[in-house]
């Protein structure tokens, strides 16, 4: 163990000095805490806290960590996780140090790595007391919740992995079992529903069920955020129990099978790496080394010529990875617009919301969404090639025609998306294409945003960094649209709710306008290929 | 030192190594020549104990998954991975705490990062330093514990002249003072003049093996010869 614990202090010790080498990044961390701190702090500035919202909390919860749990167990029954390095493969697995410890070092270091993915989180605490009215013990239990999803997704994920791998029929079993309690989720939540009438309400009311605090991982987790939030401890004590209780068996199970673990997480651990090594070095299958993609037919599709190829390309890549022009982003925004259109429609219906509201409130939402899936596009991957900087066009060209893949990709989800609640909500047939066109050019305004961001900060930076950049970037860029937009819509309404469209028109324009000025402003970006 | 018996890995339906045997003794080199996709990577990681197999792996007359086998063993693998933020230094502190060397071993470790260029670099992460660099310190950490079997996966990639001629001579003194090294490699003429036995890898199958007194009496037809007759032949 001694070799262990210099490994981890060491480990430690070198990143508290890397950190002050860098002061950009460390004020950042010194920001995220300070706020953290200060959000912590109960001001007249928030909603008084209430458990009003815990409904919607609950919901969301069974949403956002349900996806994160079953999908990171159903990635283990395909693939396998790690918690490991290459290093670690190479010097640790091959090394005299006992298999066990190795495992708890990997869950000590998988813990860290969940610890500063749980930093984002801190960005939304105004969020969690404005929207979800929660008070300081309602934040921790949010935030504590996360953090175990990710910690103990990870190890049940190699734990799923390690007892199903050599048996195909275990693997089969498992993804029965796995696909059978989604199953049971999803088929009681629409039969709870049906029962109860259709109501919205009684999709909140399915999560809230006394019994399903006891449905497998996803409704431990539920029951001991919603427990914390309570003051329910005995629920919440009970659930935590549970919720570590099967990692732990886990654990117990891939010790038993002392040094074999290795094999199960080897494959994962070098695609990581190499795709690391991939991507650090530009090469263009960085992607393709962890996804199972089929070249089918060969040739870059349509005609492009100069700039425009890169849009041509991104249209054949696509092809091969994605659903057509749409991606897995894609789906999550269709499967949110559908669950909205459903809830605006019985808002509406039932007048406790008017169909103008509903519609910025989809539109709202939606775009609040694209902002964060937006922000690492294709664009991003393009600046890690030589090509873009080397091909003979404009830059404000190639800059436009490598993120245009990306703008379509949008109108199209936005169409099916906004499309889909019009239909649902009953809402004004203008309000489709106008929002789903507004919602594109937004993605082209994050994009260059993400260029700004880029330009500001260089490359090779932090993701915590670049998030950072990229919502100061969005308060000052998006601010002038957003404050122009909320104007027209009040002034237009209140004359006829059907010119409220001028407002959507107002938006686009400004959109374009403000995306090519910052476009140009940063087009100096591809004269840096170091970034 | 190392006994290979009836080694088979299979990948759900692809038969990565296909029962191979072969073995050797301390103080000699061996080389895996094979070329790309022959099953030599997966060959040497199931011998470092990477991998599940069947068949039986023996160091020195221990499986080769217990403890006493790896306190035996020093790898350097085909490609280098540091720890990001540890120093060089660090690195083989590490090794001397995690082989558990006596006090001798930062001496001996001094002595390795003075031949491999590494001195200077002493303080600089595994972050900073340039892929041949990274392999040296692979190399470093390999042989810090002084392992009575060594194994390198195709070592040579991504060093420079100098390295190169600096582990050759290492090699030979590990040889010289009883060492078993097994080096994986598809460059026949870097290691022309060091073998002791030659193992030739196709498809997963040791195709043919061949030793220098072999060698000497086979005249004209060299190890290349014998190795591009194999593999053209199979094309």
């Amino acid at each position: 163990m001694r070799a262990l614990s210099y490994l981890l202090i060491t480990t430690i010790k070198n990143w508290f000095k890397n950190l002050l080498k860098t002061p950009g990044l460390l004020i950042v961390y010194v920001l995220c805490i300070a706020m953290f701190g200060f959000m912590l702090i109960p001001s007249s500035a928030f909603p008084p806290p209430s458990l009003e919202r815990l409904p919607y909390l609950r919901a969301g919860i069974y949403l956002l960590f349900g996806f994160i749990l079953y999908s990171g167990i159903s990635k283990g029954l395909k693939s396998g996780a790690t918690f490991f390095k290459m290093a670690d493969v190479n010097m640790l697995f091959t090394s005299p140090v006992r298999a066990q410890s190795i495992l708890l070092y990997g869950i000590i270091g998988q813990m860290g790595t969940s610890l500063l993915a749980t930093l984002f989180l801190l960005f939304q605490v105004a969020n969690m007391r404005n929207l979800l009215f929660l008070d300081t013990r309602g934040i921790m239990a949010l935030v504590l919740g996360w953090f175990l999803t990710l910690v103990i997704t990870q190890i049940v994920s190699l734990s799923v992995y390690s007892l199903t791998a050599p048996h195909p029929n275990r693997r089969k079993a498992g993804k029965y079992i796995l696909y059978g309690l989604i199953g049971i989720l999803v088929g009681g939540l629409l039969i709870y529903v049906i029962v109860q009438g259709g109501k919205p309400q009684s999709v909140l009311d399915f999560f809230g069920l006394p019994f399903m605090d006891y449905f497998p991982l996803i409704g431990w987790i539920d029951g001991f955020v919603t427990g914390m939030i309570v003051g329910d401890y005995l629920k919440m004590f009970l659930c935590l129990g549970l919720f570590v209780l099967f990692p732990v068996l886990g654990i117990v199970f891939v010790r038993r099978s002392d040094s074999d673990y290795y094999e199960d997480v080897l494959q994962t651990t070098e695609q990581t790496f190499m795709l690391k090594a991939a991507m650090k070095d530009g090469k263009p299958t960085a992607r393709n080394i962890m996804l199972n993609v089929k070249a089918g037919k060969s040739g870059i599709a349509g005609k492009g010529t100069g700039a425009s190829t890169f849009f041509y390309r991104h249209l054949t890549e696509q092809r091969r990875t994605g659903l057509m022009i749409m991606d897995k982003s894609s789906i999550v925004i269709i499967v949110l617009s559908l669950i909205a259109g459903f809830v605006l429609k019985n808002l509406t219906a039932s007048k406790e919301i008017s169909v103008f509201a509903a519609g910025i409130g989809s539109f709202v939402g939606l775009s609040y969404m694209l902002f964060f899936l937006t922000m690492s596009g294709k664009f991003t991957q393009e600046l890690s090639k030589p090509f873009i900087y080397l091909v003979p066009a404009s830059n404000v060209a190639k800059l436009f025609f490598s993120n245009l893949s990306t703008v379509v990709k949008s109108l199209v989800e936005g169409l099916i998306a906004f499309g889909a609640i019009t239909l649902l909500a009953g809402l004004p047939v203008w309000f489709a294409p106008a929002a789903a066109v507004t919602y594109a050019t937004l993605s082209q305004l994050y994009i260059s945003m993400s260029i700004l961001t880029q330009r500001i900060l260089g490359g090779n930076n932090s993701k915590l960094l670049n998030t950072m950049m990229y919502f100061l970037s969005g308060g000052i860029i998006l601010g002038p649209g957003i404050i122009l937009f909320v104007i027209l819509q009040t002034v237009f309404y209140n004359v006829n709710p059907d010119l409220a469209v001028i407002a959507y028109a107002a938006a686009i324009f400004y959109n374009v306008f403000a995306s090519f000025l910052v476009m140009y402003l940063g087009r100096g970006i591809l004269e840096e290929g170091n970034t | 030192m190392l006994e290979v018996k009836n080694l088979t890995k299979k990948y759900s339906s692809t038969l990565a190594n296909d029962d191979l045997n072969f073995s050797l003794k301390g103080g000699e080199i061996g080389i895996l020549l094979g070329p790309n996709g022959a099953g030599k990577s997966t060959a040497i990681k199931c011998i470092m104990g990477l991998l599940r197999f069947s068949g039986t792996i023996l160091i020195d007359g221990q499986a080769n998954k217990s403890e006493e086998a790896k306190r035996n063993m020093g790898y350097v693998p085909e490609i280098p991975a540091l720890y990001e933020l540890l120093t060089v230094e660090e690195h083989a502190e590490f090794i001397i705490r995690a082989y558990k060397l006596d006090k001798s071993a930062y001496a001996y470790a001094d002595e390795l990062m003075e031949r491999l260029e590494l001195a200077d670099k002493k303080k600089k992460l595994g972050k900073e330093l340039s892929k041949g660099m990274q392999q040296k310190v692979s190399i470093m950490c390999a042989l810090l514990p002084r392992p009575k079997m060594l194994l390198l996966d195709e070592p040579l990639v991504g060093l420079d002249p100098h390295a190169i001629k600096e582990l050759k001579s290492m090699l030979l003194e590990a040889r010289d003072a009883g060492t078993a090294i097994f080096v994986s490699t598809h460059m026949i003429e870097s290691v022309e003049e060091i073998w002791d036995q030659a193992f030739i890898m196709v498809n997963g199958k040791i195709v043919a093996a061949r030793s220098r007194e072999e060698e000497a009496e086979h005249g004209d037809d060299s190890l290349e010869d014998l190795f591009f007759s194999i593999t053209e032949g199979e094309k």
